[in-house]
Formats: C-alpha cells, structure tokens, sequence
C-alpha cells in the first residue's frame, strides 16, 4: 500500500460537514464578541448610574437587552448547526455500518453456497458407510484371529494393564498345577482300602 | 565389508583422531583472535601514540584542544594517565605523580569548561571549589598549594596556566596563552574589591590613573572578553565587570 | 550591589539563570565572543520561559512594557537592569538565523513566533491529541483546534504554527488539508501500518 493511496477521497459530505463546521466557528466567534460588548455596555451604564446620567445608563441597558436577545438567537442557530453536522457525521456512520453489513451478508451467503443441504446428506451418508466398513473390518479381523492368537492378545493385554495401571487383581495369571517332586507312592493299594474310599464317597450321596 | 557409520574397531579410532582435530582446530582458531585482538591494540596504542605525537604541540598550546584528547582518551576507556608503561608517556613527559596529575588534569577541566564565561581567568577560592565539587570531595581536602604545585608541574605543557596574585591575598589563575599586562593585574584587583566590578572613575580615583589609561585599558579587557560592558551602572552609567571576580552560585 | 550571580525563582515557579542576576547580562557586548555567549543565554532563557509560560509571541517593545507578560525575563529589578529593544531585536534576530523562531508577520523584524517546539514535534503533539481524543478520521476547523471548549495543549497555538504542523503530517499521510470557498479544514488520518 502506497502512502498515497492511504489517503480518502475528500467527498462531497466532506465539503458539506466542513463548511458547515466553519460557519459554527464564525457563529462562535460572533458570540464571543457580543459578549464582549455585553460587559462593556454593562461597565457604561455603572459608570454613566455613577455619575448621575440615569438616561445613558438607561440607553446602554436597552443596548444590551437587544444584544442579549442577539446571543440567544445564535444560540439556537448553533445548536442547529451543530446538530446538523452531527446527524451528517451520523449517517455517514450508519452508511458504512450498512456497508458492513453487506459484506457480511455477502459473505455468509458464499459460505452457505458450499453448505447446501445436498451436500451435507451426501457427506453425511458417505460417513455412515465409512462406519460400516469399518466395524465390518474389526469383525472380519476378530474372526480370523486363531484360538491361541486370541489367547496371546489377551495375555498381552493383561501385561499391558499390570504395566500401566499397575493393576494385578484384574485378572491374574492363571496358577497352572506343578510336576509333583516327591516320588508319587506306590499306586497299587489294597483293593480293601480302595473299595473303602469309594465307599466313604458314596456314603453322603446315598443319605 | 564396508559399512555407513563404521562399526568395527577402526571407526572408533577415526572418531577419536576427529576429536583431536577438533581440539586443535579450536586452539589454532582462537590463539589466532587472540592474537589478532592483540595485534589491534597494538595498532590502536600505536596510532594513539603517534596522534599524540605528531600533534604535541598543539596539545601543549591549545587547552581545547588538550581537553578534547582527554575526552577522546576517556571515551574510548583508555587511561592517558596509565598509557604503555606505568605512569603513563605523559605523566612521564610532565614528570608529576598520578594523584598530582589527575588534578592537574581537573585544573585544565575547570578553567576549560568556565572559560565561556570567565574569558580565561578564575579566581583561586572558585578553582578550588569547581575541582573539589568535580572530585566530590569536601571543602578543605584540597589546597592552595595543592593547585599552585599541580599548575606549575602543568607548566611543560606550555599552555601558559598561570597564577595571577591580584593582591588583598586574592589569587587567579589565567589558563589561556596570553600575558597580562602590569595594568590587567591592577584591574583584576579593582574587580575584586568591588564584587567584580570595575569603572574609569575607580581606577582613577584609586589607582591615580589618568581616564585615557584607564579607557583604553578597560577596551583591552573587553575586547580579550575578560570583561563584560555594563551600560545601565545606576552609579557610574557605564562599567565593566569582571565575570571571573564574581561568584556564581549554582 | 549584590555580586552573588545565583538563580532565582519567580512566584510562577520559573527559575532565572544566575548569569540573569548579572549587571552585564542587559547590555549588548561589544566583544564578539561575549556577545555570542550572552545571545545563547538570552536564546535559551527566552525559549524556556517561552515554553514555560506557552507564550508564543515575543515583540521587541516587550523589552518597554513594564509588568508585560515578558517582563520579569527581559527586565530584573532586582539589580534595577533591563534589556533594551535595540539588544533585544539582535537577540531575536539570533533566533530567527537558527530556526528557533520566525518573524510572524514574514517581511518585518519586530514580532517573532517561538520556536519552543519545531513544527515537527508539534505535529507530533497534534496527531497524539487528535487520536486520544477521538477525532482521528473526522473533519476539523483549524479554529475548533486552537480554541477547544475544554484546554488542550494545543489552546492558543498560532495559526502560522499549526499550519506547518498540518504540513508536516501530510507529508508522512497522518493528516489531509481539505479546503472550500469559506476556509479551511483537516482530517487527521489513522497512521499507516508502520514497520
């Protein structure tokens, strides 16, 4: 951006509120006189009281009455002048709020363009498929895993839980039953005594 | 069998040899900045030197110019108190001590700075007050005699710094390269009679001048700027003040 | 005669130089070399008092106007001296040389303005007043600016002044210069993105 080309246009508007703002000036400075020779003739009309001039007093009074009346008028003048500079600056603001506006309006409509329900049903739809797909690949994937594959990925994860949760009472190993280290005794028994065993075993089942 | 990265026993005696490079490499290359650093102060201290040298004389004659070289020394943190070898090539050249040097150093700094509005010329009481605020030591630490023995030590340096006994035990010590005439001196006492200022009528009356010696005596000083012109005297109409005579009080 | 040059504090709270309590100090040096140490201290005097007080305008009878808004500087009644007009247009035309002040109206050598800020920093003191009061990108009389309802630092500025001001922000696009049949106005612009 060139430094040039930062600088605005001056518009019509410019013209306007700035020449309405230069006649508030003069309004100003017209006041500002007038209350000037509003304190002056009040000075006259002490000084003349004092010397005994009752009649000047009198006169500079009237001059200042009228001068009084002329200060109100440009009150009211200023204040319309002020007030129409306001509601120029106002709309101007209004305008390039209105412009604001448009541009956003502009904008969401380019958006939605490419939000059309179509599209959203499309995308919508394509995603549910995808979902499909998905879990039919989990299924396929658990289905072909053999009984000891199975075995060794939930082993692996229990590892994995005892390892990061440090969690043991979820499901210990299973305690497989050792070689026995003691000569077993000598298995052949007096049928008497087997016979008895069995005979104990029964005893509950028969009362 | 060659392999990226080398595994075997000769790579770890390659990385070891590279290593020892490195070490030297970094040796070689900073023996070298350091004796480059050397070689330009070296340079620099010469060129110093040979500034020095070659404008002596202007820095024994001209104190601004004296006073400039001692900025510059203290601007770029070279001490021309220490210079190469102790004590210093000027210090040496003026053969004075360093503390003896260093006020001698601070006399040049106060006439130099005050000249502006003393012409050259500054009472004893007022040196000794403007060093012993710029040393930042109180009232009594330094001495007349302490000044008198630095100025004459300053004496080699040809810069004319003089004292000026004015009588009634004033002292003033001038420090540009100009003498002053019998009358000066019997002007410069006036002035200090008189809170600085000096008229015709004084120096007639007092002195038993005739107006036309006193006249042009009184244009001399003025045109040295030893004196300012005071028209508005609502005793004398016109007088002369002598800036170096009055106190200032900042 | 007091001969003690010390400074001294006026009941507005200005301090005078002590070189101002010096007999000498009012009359014009003949030396040259005096000469140009007095000028700069007249130069510096005035424009701080200048700054101090806002004055902008400064007349070469202002060295004969007793209890005038420049008297307690250009007179010290103190050692009963004052400057005299004839010493006091050399001191102003002093100023002029070095840009630290301008004849206003140009073509006469009497009435200088102060330059007790450039144009360049008053402009920056425009533009800064301009955007932290909100009137940044609106159009402003040059009368609205120098006579606000509520003081600004830009109360009573001279026209002459705020129109150089004016230029300078132009130049670097932080203001523009609109004009119509009645007069004249500015907008002062947001600043470019700067870098």
């Amino acid at each position: 951006m060139g430094g040039n080309q930062s600088v605005p246009k001056i518009t019509k508007q410019d013209r306007a509120i700035l020449d309405l703002k230069l006649q508030r000036d003069e309004v100003k400075k017209y006041q500002k006189k007038i209350q000037v020779v509003l304190d002056r003739e009040h000075e006259v009309a002490k000084q003349q009281l004092a010397a005994g001039n009752k009649d000047r007093a009198l006169v500079a009074l009237r001059r200042r009455k009228y001068q009084e009346g002329l200060l109100a008028k440009t009150d009211g003048q200023l204040e319309n002048l002020e007030q129409l500079v306001s509601t120029i600056e106002f709309s101007l603001v209004e305008v390039s709020i209105l412009h604001g506006l448009q541009q956003g309006n502009a904008a969401l409509k380019e958006i939605h363009k490419e939000l059309n329900i179509e599209n959203v049903e499309r995308v919508l739809e394509e995603t549910q498929e995808a979902r499909e797909y998905q879990r039919e690949i989990d299924e396929m994937l658990a289905n072909s895993l053999t009984v000891e594959d199975e075995e060794a990925v939930q082993a692996e994860l229990r590892e994995l839980q005892i390892e990061t949760l440090g969690v043991h009472d979820a499901e210990r190993p299973i305690h497989l039953p050792s070689v026995p280290t003691e000569e077993p005794v000598s298995p052949i028994r007096k049928p008497g005594t087997e016979l008895q065993s069995q005979e104990e075993q029964r005893v509950p089942v028969a009362a | 069998m060659h392999r990226l990265g080398g595994v075997g026993i000769g790579a770890f005696d390659r990385q070891q040899q590279s290593k020892r490079g490195f070490a030297e490499l970094s040796t070689e290359l900073s023996q070298a900045q350091v004796e480059h650093l050397h070689l330009q102060l070296a340079q620099f201290r010469s060129a110093l030197a040979h500034f020095a040298s070659t404008n002596r004389d202007r820095i024994r004659q001209e104190p601004s110019f004296r006073h400039a070289f001692q900025q510059m020394c203290v601007s770029i943190g070279v001490d021309p108190l220490a210079g190469p070898r102790k004590g210093g090539w000027w210090a040496e050249m003026l053969n004075l001590g360093d503390w003896q040097y260093e006020l001698g150093v601070q006399i040049v700094d106060v006439c130099v700075s005050t000249r502006e509005r003393n012409g050259g010329l500054i009472e004893m009481t007022e040196l000794i007050r403007l060093v012993s605020k710029l040393r930042g030591v109180g009232g009594d630490v330094i001495t007349e005699d302490d000044v008198l023995r630095s100025i004459k030590t300053l004496k080699p340096l040809g810069a004319g710094y003089e004292v000026i006994d004015v009588g009634g035990g004033k002292k003033m010590v001038r420090s540009v390269p100009r003498e002053l005439d019998a009358d000066q001196a019997v002007m410069l006492a006036v002035a200090q009679e008189d809170g600085g200022r000096v008229t015709e009528q004084a120096l007639v009356v007092r002195r038993g001048w005739k107006q036309e010696r006193a006249r042009a005596a009184l244009d001399n000083m003025l045109r040295d700027g030893l004196c300012w012109l005071d028209e508005q005297d609502p005793e004398y109409g016109v007088s002369y003040w002598v800036l170096s005579a009055m106190r200032w009080d900042e | 005669m007091s001969t003690t040059l010390a400074p001294y504090t006026l009941p507005s709270g200005f301090v005078l130089p002590s070189i101002h309590s010096g007999p000498p100090f009012f009359t014009q040096q003949p030396s040259p070399s005096s000469r140009k140490i007095a000028t700069d201290n007249w130069t510096r005097l005035i424009l701080s008092y200048a700054r101090h007080q806002k004055l902008f305008v400064l007349r070469t009878e202002d060295a004969d106007i007793p209890g005038g808004e420049w008297d307690d500087v250009l007179s010290n009644p103190r050692i009963n001296r004052k400057i005299r007009a004839p010493h006091l247009a050399a001191v102003i035309a002093h100023m002029v040389a070095t840009d630290q002040a301008v004849y206003d109206p140009p073509n006469q050598t009497s009435a200088v303005l102060l330059y007790w800020r450039t144009p360049e920093e008053w402009a920056q003191v425009l533009y800064d007043w301009a955007s932290s009061t909100g009137h940044l990108n609106t159009i402003m009389t040059f009368y609205e600016i120098v006579e606000p309802p509520v003081p600004s630092p830009l109360s009573d500025l001279p026209l002459p002044i705020l129109r150089k001001a004016i230029a300078v922000l132009a130049k670097s696009s932080r203001a523009q210069v609109i004009a119509v049949a009645d007069g004249e106005g500015v907008r002062f612009l947001t600043a470019p993105p700067g870098r």
